[in-house]
């Protein structure tokens, strides 16, 4: 949408080579680079409509049989899938939606809100952005079997409530979408400082909240070594660990796998080729500037 | 008006969380719903039960029975001993990684005090004997089946290579693994297109059974392989199949694998009892009748699992109750009817219809006969804690020199001192 | 928990409507006061302490586990000084993940990157159905990266790969990917180029849509190429997006665990290949850490690891500013 009112969209362009419309080349090249990235994915939904006795032919059979259906059987009768799928959607919604809110708040406050240490508070933010936080895994684990937390849900969900890149992209967000003015005129009017933060800053924010919230939903759902370590497989198994769970063993069988691969990626893909547009116009809006 | 839009997002979205929250505060999704008790059964790898547990449920109407199946289980079930919970209620661990549990027996129900004996339904002393401890005194892990080893082999090839195609003849082709090797050679020098044997690791892990000890000492527990000259010997006589082109380097349990088995690209795979189900499944319809089964070099065990309940579980009774019927000889009979698993009672593998037992797919091999033979001469093989772990290096250095980076002993001397590593600390 | 919040906006107007309570319009003021100097804080507390206590405390608790003979389960085991990090210098298989750790660095994140600079830069061109190009390209983004391994461990089998398919078509022998790690490396490169090309292309791509047209338009009316436009006017301009993706893309990389773990036959319990010939530093970590129990060799390699990151990022910063701001 934003993209649409481009100030020189739709002017006449002086005739150079700058300005010439894409050629056939480009196109070619594009198509060539869309094949790519949908051939793996094309490659998952077929095999599992395959059946199982093909998965010992060659492998670049790529017409699609007629065992979906079958084969999606066989993964609910071998992985309690749906337990998984439940699993990941209450921890991907759960932290998205913390994640957006708490880092929206943060963000609006270091943008918008002047109090003291704003700036080396900011700093702390930026340079906790850089850590590489995977690598505390050992003690986190540990501390989250002193809480009890192992195999529940919360040891996946309550570190990733907040992250620190985040917090930086929702600030960048504010500092951009958010005018001062109407924050001035909403505190003459009497708003408390989180009214201000609900009624204006929210509003204007929300398509890069909206990109934030899609990006963390799929990194969450994504999400494999933590879940591995921390969560139980028959207690808690997320939909990335139930799929390893399939590959394991004795397991020669990729329809199988692939068949639940393809019904985990299902809630994504559809998120996304609804959200695709917006998602699109929100990282153009969100774009870290300098 | 867009204000109130975005508002109801978020408060849609808030809404859900809570939700999601409360949800998730209890935990775990393994409730007992519906007045029912649910029993989770937690295996590495299917055993193929699933039929069993419907009609368990269907004969038990106040238990519904959850799957699970876990790769790494194991090592899970160390973290779930430790943190008293995440458990299963019946958990199989294979006969190869019981013994890591051993130390921590006290963690499992002693299925003795619930009415186990090796008197009622007895199964084949040294397999009931190895899920035991103090003696015997304490039950840790009932047995399901038994790994008998054999060898598959595509009798069109075999014929092709001018070999014999009748079971006991094969049988008798091969007394040792050195002569199953110098068969490999003879029938590749006469067929081109295929290999004589999928893989070494399969091979390897069929002679790493025949030996009582391993990798670790039976005495104290102390890392062993190094000096275990016949377990060397095993390991170079493995790898030297792929020097001499036996093998045909397809990976264990892969793709890869199945691809060869259907393709007719290798001649013979390594199949313990429970493996004949599998190989079927792999190789595809379309080649019944063209594989059979003969016994393998030296005979032996590869496989067979114990089923133990953590004391964890809240539903002692009843699974110790299942874990009994799963391990039945009744159950294990129809397991072997239906699947080929080979029965850990004396009263099933000795059995004239079990014995009579002829599979079409193949070529009419008598499997109950030929797996069954073996079994009574059979004994445990000693597992150290830190077995599965010092697997790994082997299986690792066998793939080296299948993938041509090393030369056999260069292979074991790098496995044993990987090995010694992970064991050392 | 915001959802309950009560609407002060509402609240404020009932209150001053009447105006005749000094008591309590000066309650008012006091809580306006309060709120303008506080609510900031209590805005970013969340962050703060949660980030605090499940990140920041784990990473430097690490230092300490690592000077330590710990095991997971049964905890700390008695102080081994540095023990730990001399036993780590001298292990062929810590160097082995860190040479393999870093050749994925160059192959993968350098060339998704450069790969996502370029395609960036033909997105950005004035394409007829743009919106297709542009959500094609993230789409591998947001398939399950276990699936996306297995599907590549495929497609990258010695035997039945189709990889090795297509080749073999051409003519070229079939490649043992896995067996070297020459093979391995640059195969175990493409997922990950697969899976975040696209991904960084589309930052590029925002931080492009940025740059004012007229500076493009007067450099084509000065007869400049497409590709001197390109580096001389776009590149330099997006210069920090460029700078923040490399350090972003490479504290990422130096912690690749999923794709190389199950490019392994063998799964969650392989070794990265048979001579560990892709086990990459977080490979060795969980080996160690969760598959061996042994925490403080682990948290000794995972600290090790952190300064490595704070190394490779800060030599990563300075040379993308360079590059970045050539000519």
């Amino acid at each position: 949408m934003a993209l649409a009112t481009h100030p020189t969209a739709g002017r006449r362009r002086p005739k150079s080579d700058g300005g010439r419309r894409p050629g056939f080349l480009v196109y070619a090249t594009l198509v060539g680079v869309l094949a790519a990235s949908v051939f793996p994915l094309y490659y998952s939904f077929v095999l599992p409509t395959r059946d199982n006795s093909a998965i010992g032919d060659s492998l670049l059979t790529l017409t699609p049989g007629g065992n979906l259906l079958h084969n999606i059987q066989r993964v609910y009768d071998t992985v309690d899938f749906w337990l998984a799928l439940r699993n990941s959607l209450i921890i991907s919604t759960t932290v998205t939606v913390c994640c957006v809110l708490l880092s929206s708040l943060a963000g609006f406050a270091f943008a918008k809100l002047p109090f003291r240490g704003r700036n080396a508070l900011f700093v702390a933010v930026v340079i906790t952005a850089m850590l590489p936080t995977q690598l505390g895994m050992i003690p986190l684990y540990m501390l989250m079997g002193n809480l009890g937390w192992i195999a529940t849900l919360k040891a996946v969900i309550v570190p990733a409530l907040v992250n620190a890149f985040a917090v930086f992209w929702m600030r960048q967000a504010c500092d951009e979408s958010v005018p001062y003015e109407l924050v001035e005129a909403a505190r003459v009017d009497g708003c408390s400082t989180l009214g201000i933060f609900w009624h204006v800053a929210l509003p204007a924010i929300r398509p890069q909240a909206a990109v934030l919230a899609m990006f963390t939903f799929m990194a969450t759902w994504n999400d494999f070594m933590w879940p591995l370590i921390v969560l139980d497989p028959s207690l808690t198994p997320t939909v990335q660990t139930a799929l390893s769970s399939l590959a394991s063993g004795y397991a020669l069988d990729y329809t199988l796998i692939l068949s639940g691969a393809a019904i985990g990626v299902l809630p994504l893909l559809l998120v996304f080729l609804l959200l695709s547009r917006q998602i699109v116009a929100g990282v153009m809006q969100g774009a870290v500037k300098g | 008006m867009k204000y109130h839009a975005s508002r109801r997002v978020w408060v849609v979205a808030a809404t859900a969380t809570v939700i999601a929250l409360t949800a998730s505060g209890c935990g775990s999704g393994a409730g007992d719903s519906d007045g029912k008790t649910t029993l989770t059964v937690t295996t590495q790898v299917d055993y193929g039960y699933r039929d069993l547990y419907k009609e368990y449920e269907k004969s038990h109407p106040g238990i519904k029975i959850r799957e699970v199946l876990v790769d790494d289980l194991p090592k899970k079930l160390v973290t779930q001993l430790a943190a008293n919970r995440g458990a299963s209620d019946v958990v199989g661990l294979g006969d190869d990684t019981i013994g890591e549990f051993k130390p921590s027996y006290q963690r499992f129900v002693n299925l003795a005090d619930h009415g186990v004996n090796n008197t009622d339904d007895p199964w084949v002393r040294w397999a009931y004997d190895y899920g035991t401890v103090e003696g015997g005194k304490y039950v840790m892990g009932l047995r399901t089946d038994i790994g008998g080893l054999g060898i598959c082999y595509r009798t069109d090839l075999f014929k092709e290579a001018g070999l014999p195609t009748d079971p006991e003849r094969v049988g008798q082709l091969w007394p040792t693994w050195d002569k199953f090797t110098e068969v490999g050679e003879e029938f590749r020098a006469k067929v081109k297109d295929a290999s004589f044997t999928a893989n070494t690791g399969d091979i390897w892990v069929g002679m790493e059974n025949q030996h009582k000890e391993t990798f670790f000492s039976e005495s104290d527990d102390s890392f062993m392989a190094d000096e275990n000259s016949g377990l060397k010997q095993d390991f170079l006589t493995a790898a030297s199949m792929s020097v001499r082109k036996v093998s045909g380097g397809y990976p264990p349990f892969t793709p890869e694998m199945a691809n060869a088995l259907k393709t007719g690209k290798a001649a013979t795979a390594v199949c313990p009892a429970w493996k004949l189900d599998r190989t079927k499944e792999a190789s595809g319809p379309g080649n019944s009748g063209k594989w059979s089964v003969a016994a393998a070099p030296q005979g032996g065990n590869w496989g067979g699992s114990y089923l133990l309940v953590p004391k964890q579980t809240k539903h002692t009774k009843e699974a110790v109750e299942l874990a009994r019927w799963l391990t039945s000889s009744k159950v294990q009979k129809r397991l072997f009817l239906s699947k080929g698993y080979l029965s850990s009672h004396p009263s099933v593998y000795s059995d004239p219809t079990v014995q009579a037992k002829k599979d079409t797919y193949f070529s009419n091999a008598p499997t109950g006969k030929i797996f069954a033979e073996a079994v009574d001469k059979m004994q445990p093989i000693y597992r150290g804690t830190k077995d599965s772990d010092v697997a790994t290096a082997f299986m690792n250095a066998l793939l080296r020199v299948e993938q041509g980076k090393q030369k056999p002993e260069d292979a074991w001397s790098q496995a044993v001192s990987d090995a010694e590593k992970v064991a050392g600390d | 928990m915001t959802v309950t919040e009560t609407r002060p906006g509402a609240e404020a107007t009932t209150a001053s409507a009447p105006g005749h309570h000094p008591r309590r319009r000066a309650w008012r003021s006091r809580l306006t006061r309060f709120d303008l100097r506080y609510t900031p804080y209590v805005f970013i507390a969340p962050f703060f302490v949660i980030f605090g206590v499940f990140a920041v405390w784990p990473l430097l608790y690490t230092g300490w586990i690592s000077f330590h003979k710990w095991a997971i389960i049964e905890g700390d085991q008695g102080w081994l000084g540095l023990h730990n990090y001399q036993a780590l210098f001298a292990d062929e298989y810590f160097w082995n993940a860190l040479l393999n750790t870093a050749l994925l660095l160059v192959l993968g994140t350098g060339v998704q990157l450069a790969v996502a600079l370029w395609l960036a830069g033909v997105l950005n061109r004035k394409l007829s159905a743009s919106a297709v190009w542009r959500a094609g390209v993230v789409l591998p983004h947001i398939v399950s990266v276990v699936a996306v391994s297995l599907v590549f461990a495929q497609l990258y089998g010695f035997h039945t790969g189709v990889v090795n398919d297509v080749l073999s078509v051409v003519g070229i022998d079939r490649i043992d990917w896995q067996a070297s790690r020459w093979t391995a490396i640059p195969a175990v490169a493409t997922i990950i180029i697969w899976r975040w090309a696209g991904y960084y292309a589309l930052i590029f791509l925002a931080a492009m849509q940025g740059i004012p047209r007229e500076l493009n338009e007067a450099a084509m009316l000065d007869g400049a190429s497409r590709r001197r436009i390109f580096w001389s006017i776009t590149v330099p301009s997006i210069r920090p997006t460029i700078i923040f993706s490399v350090v972003m893309s490479t504290i990422g990389a130096m912690q690749t665990f999923t794709e190389p773990q199950l490019f392994d036959v063998q799964g969650t319990d392989g070794t990265g290949g048979s001579d560990r010939q892709f086990q990459t530093l977080m490979m060795y970590l969980y080996e160690k850490g969760f598959r061996e129990f042994n925490a403080g060799y682990a948290a000794t390699l995972a600290w090790v690891m952190f300064l490595l990151i704070a190394v490779v990022s800060g030599i990563n910063y300075a040379l993308s500013r360079r590059i970045a701001s050539k000519d």
